[in-house]
């Protein structure tokens, strides 16, 4: 076991990918051997997946260099990755419902009997798989009908159908209880022994001793370090993860904290995994709400917003109890605003002009009795354009014709134009540059000086710091502390944010 | 600067190379015939294509919105043929009898609404099923005879002329035109149609309800086929139960060729417009030329495509010009 464990199966070299506007990957270095499970660990946007897309051969590298089993890899495409045996699981599942096991595990290769598919042939090999993997599992079912845990098996047995030396897992425990993960680790720990290298990508502390042998962290698109998991510690980890100094970026004007604009009260939603969340926003004061992707941040301010409905609890606008049934358009009337991280698909119309896009959830406000002012319209938006600094040639450009960071001013605009004095921002400043992202900060900062309440949804955790005067940390779909001060620090967010890695974050609950 | 021209050239461009083909249309006919641009030929021009632009005006609500409403050319049918039997077999005043025929085609429409926006029928499945629905009702409650010569003035509105060369039919389009127009572009109604149509999860987003838009949008494009088959009626002076069957691609090709999106959220009536003109001036040039019946379908195919494929290069050549 010891020579194949020394193999070098994948070797990348100053790996760099330039996105426009965005250097994803600076000089990152990487490498797998056979038979070991090297951890990548970094904050939501470091540039993990965007590594393993490399690797995967879904991106084309800038610069660097790539090495699979010495070989120099020219040719970046999924399919030529593939034949040189590189496996990924995705963390979303590629599975298609309507198939059944076998046919999802064989979907590439299904072997067939002359031009027609061999069912019975397939049936075999797959349950064999599985019965490998210690699986029960009926390779007859639909995979749309068997519990999340087992779908997550059968991906692990499609990536095995290939012939794979390096399989990739992307947050493979995210979905998974505590008996399945031990399941998953048994059958990762048998395909080590098969000489089969796993890079496996996780934010799961208490997961990284048990299962990982090496771990490298990355941040902001940069390789930080690569230790031997027995000597490193969790606190060394997340020091490592974040180790950013905060510049003035965020600077916060003197502003007075008024009454509660927005309260929230036990509201429990099984559709989103909602539980019992409370929490108020002041006007005049910037509330952050940190947590990791999937923590339950955005399907919390969806549904105080009435995009998707609760089952129970109150939300309480500006002193007056919410209607459970009321709508967007009744919350946006109560001067509740929006504005989504997704511009483009929840954001803007990008078809229709910049003038359109910024009066859309406003049309009141421009019409009487159903008839568009036009005069007015075009007075609003020419004053949300200037003072936003939108740059666009005319009013009546399309939207998509627009750069990111003015598409994002667009939508900063609709939202304000609503004249709204509770702001939920959903990851404001995401994809967008430093310049821009200073704008976003100071006009926030103005927002709270006028008296309005905001809310901040932002996996940047200085961001959080920088700009929050309270702090409520959500992890998996509850708020689990709620931290002020100027103490507060990235490391105590993150202690909080990743399950287990402190545990009286459980009970002093606010 | 130079993005200024680029801002109005990116909207008005696409018009520009669509009244090209009209304009080339046009031409054509005169070389055809010298009295191609005759008050009376334009006259009757017009008029002839004056269904198909109110059937358009509708249909062209629908598909910004939503989808194609391929139950235009059956609701049609249905409001000619209600209005009808009513004048004929129960002796209805023409007023009272259109009002009933255009009611039909808002109910009709609202099934078509409700099946869409509320079951979540896509619109092509659910508006061509009720469009058989529809045409077989109205072979049996005329029980598969042709009504005809109906009350003179109500053939007025349809086969009347005023100024001598403009027709009353034509007359209630520029009526329906004017209306529709207006509706799009200059109330909020017409703003959250293109809102829905563009970008349905954004319109939620800003506080639409796209339900209410889309039924209503349906129910608009109902009305307007319904009041394509009242004018039918009147102009032609008689019905039967397959009036409506021959328009229903023709609408929807002139729709298409005005430049509103099969996608939904982009397009207008004016547009619309010059769709159904291109499209009728062509018949007529075959008219004048005495094309036989089985060409001219072909070469109002060959025209649909032509328009496209302009529209389509017209589009690429600004996108490539676009700055990233």
């Amino acid at each position: 076991m010891q020579e194949i464990k020394n193999k070098k199966l994948v070797d990348m070299r100053h790996i760099t990918k330039i996105f426009p506007g965005v250097k994803a990957l600076d000089d990152v270095s990487f490498d797998l051997e056979s038979g070991e499970v090297h951890v990548l660990m970094g904050e939501n946007g470091a540039g993990k997946s965007t590594l393993m897309k490399v690797l995967a051969g879904a991106y084309t590298p800038d610069g660097g260099e790539l090495f699979i089993n010495d070989e120099k890899i020219t040719q970046f495409d999924p399919v030529s990755m593939k034949n040189k045996g590189v496996g990924i699981i995705y963390q979303e599942f590629n599975l298609v419902p309507y198939l059944n096991v076998a046919e999802n595990i064989f979907i590439d290769h299904m072997p067939k009997k002359g031009l027609l598919l061999n069912k019975k042939e397939m049936h075999r090999k797959a349950s064999e798989l599985l019965k490998d993997m210690k699986m029960k599992v009926d390779t007859h079912v639909l995979a749309g009908e068997i519990p999340v845990a087992q779908q997550q098996m059968v991906e692990v047995a499609k990536a095995l159908t290939n012939d794979i030396k390096i399989l990739i897992m992307d947050e493979p425990t995210a979905a998974l209880s505590g008996v399945e993960i031990d399941q998953l680790f048994e059958i990762i720990r048998s395909l080590k022994k098969r000489g089969i290298g796993i890079i496996y990508i996780s934010h799961r502390m208490q997961e990284i001793p048990v299962i990982g042998d090496r771990i490298t962290i990355m941040r902001d698109g940069q390789y930080i370090a690569t230790e031997n998991v027995k000597n490193i510690s969790n606190d060394q980890i997340v020091r490592l993860m974040v180790g950013r100094k905060l510049g003035d970026l965020y600077q916060r004007s003197e502003h007075t904290v008024g009454k509660p604009a927005l309260k929230v009260e036990h509201l429990t939603s099984k559709r989103a995994g909602l539980q019992d969340v409370s929490m108020k926003v002041r006007s005049g004061e910037i509330v952050g709400l940190a947590g990791l992707v999937g923590a339950g941040r955005t399907e919390l301010m969806r549904a105080v917003f009435h995009i998707d409905p609760y089952d129970s609890g109150k939300v309480i606008v500006k002193g007056e109890e919410i209607r459970q049934k009321a709508t967007v358009r009744n919350m946006i009337d109560k001067g509740v605003s929006l504005i989504p991280e997704d511009r483009k698909q929840q954001g803007l119309s990008l078809i229709l002009s910049v003038s359109q896009n910024i009066v859309m959830a406003s049309l009141k406000k421009i019409s009487t009795g159903g008839w568009l002012q036009k005069k007015k319209e075009r007075e609003i938006v020419e004053k949300y354009i200037k003072e936003l600094n939108i740059s666009t040639p005319s009013p009546e450009q399309k939207a998509n014709n627009l750069s990111g960071g003015n598409q994002q001013k667009v939508v900063l605009a609709k939202w304000l134009c609503t004249e709204a004095d509770i702001i939920i921002f959903d990851e404001p400043t995401r994809g967008i540059d430093v310049g821009a992202k200073k704008e976003v900060y100071s006009f926030m900062d103005n927002l709270a000086k006028e008296g309005k309440a905001i809310v901040m949804i932002s996996s940047e955790m200085p961001e959080i710091i920088g700009m929050s005067d309270r702090i409520y940390v959500m992890r998996d779909r509850k708020i689990v502390k709620e931290l002020r001060g100027n103490d507060v620090t990235q490391e105590m967010i993150l202690s909080y944010a990743l399950e287990g890695a402190r545990m009286e974050g459980e009970n002093d609950k606010n | 600067m130079n993005g200024k021209i680029k801002g109005i050239n990116s909207n008005i461009l696409p018009a520009v190379s669509r009244l090209g083909i009209l304009f080339i249309i046009i031409i054509m006919g005169c070389i055809i015939d010298p009295s191609f641009l005759s008050l009376r030929n334009i006259g009757n021009n017009l008029a002839n294509a004056s269904i198909l632009i109110i059937l358009g005006v509708g249909e062209t609500v629908a598909i910004i919105t939503n989808g194609p409403d391929l139950s235009a050319g059956s609701i049609m049918t249905m409001g000619g043929v209600v209005t009808a039997i009513l004048m004929k077999n129960y002796d209805v005043h023409f007023v009272l009898a259109i009002l009933a025929g255009l009611l039909v085609g808002c109910l009709l429409g609202a099934l078509n609404g409700y099946m869409i926006a509320y079951v979540k029928i896509p619109a092509f499945i659910s508006t061509y099923g009720l469009q058989w629905a529809v045409f077989g009702f109205a072979y049996i409650i005329l029980e598969g005879y042709v009504l005809y010569s109906f009350d003179e003035t109500f053939r007025f509105i349809g086969n009347g002329w005023i100024f001598k060369y403009i027709s009353m039919t034509t007359v209630c389009m520029l009526v329906i035109v004017v209306a529709g127009t207006l509706l799009l572009k200059k109330t909020t109604f017409g703003r959250k149609c293109y809102s829905v149509g563009s970008n349905a999860t954004q319109a939620a987003m800003s506080g639409i309800d796209s339900r209410r838009v889309v039924m209503k949008a349906f129910i608009f494009s109902g009305f307007m086929s319904a009041a394509a088959g009242v004018l039918y009626v009147a102009r032609m002076n008689s019905v039967q139960s397959d009036i409506g069957s021959a328009y229903l691609l023709n609408v929807l090709a002139a729709v298409y060729m005005g430049g509103t999106s099969a996608s939904g959220g982009e397009g207008g009536i004016p547009g619309t417009i010059i769709g159904a003109l291109a499209m009728t001036m062509v018949s007529n040039c075959m008219n004048l030329l005495a094309v036989p019946s089985e060409l001219r379908d072909a070469v109002i195919d060959i025209l649909i495509i032509l328009t496209v494929l302009l529209d389509t290069i017209v589009r690429k050549r600004m996108m490539s010009r676009k700055v990233g």
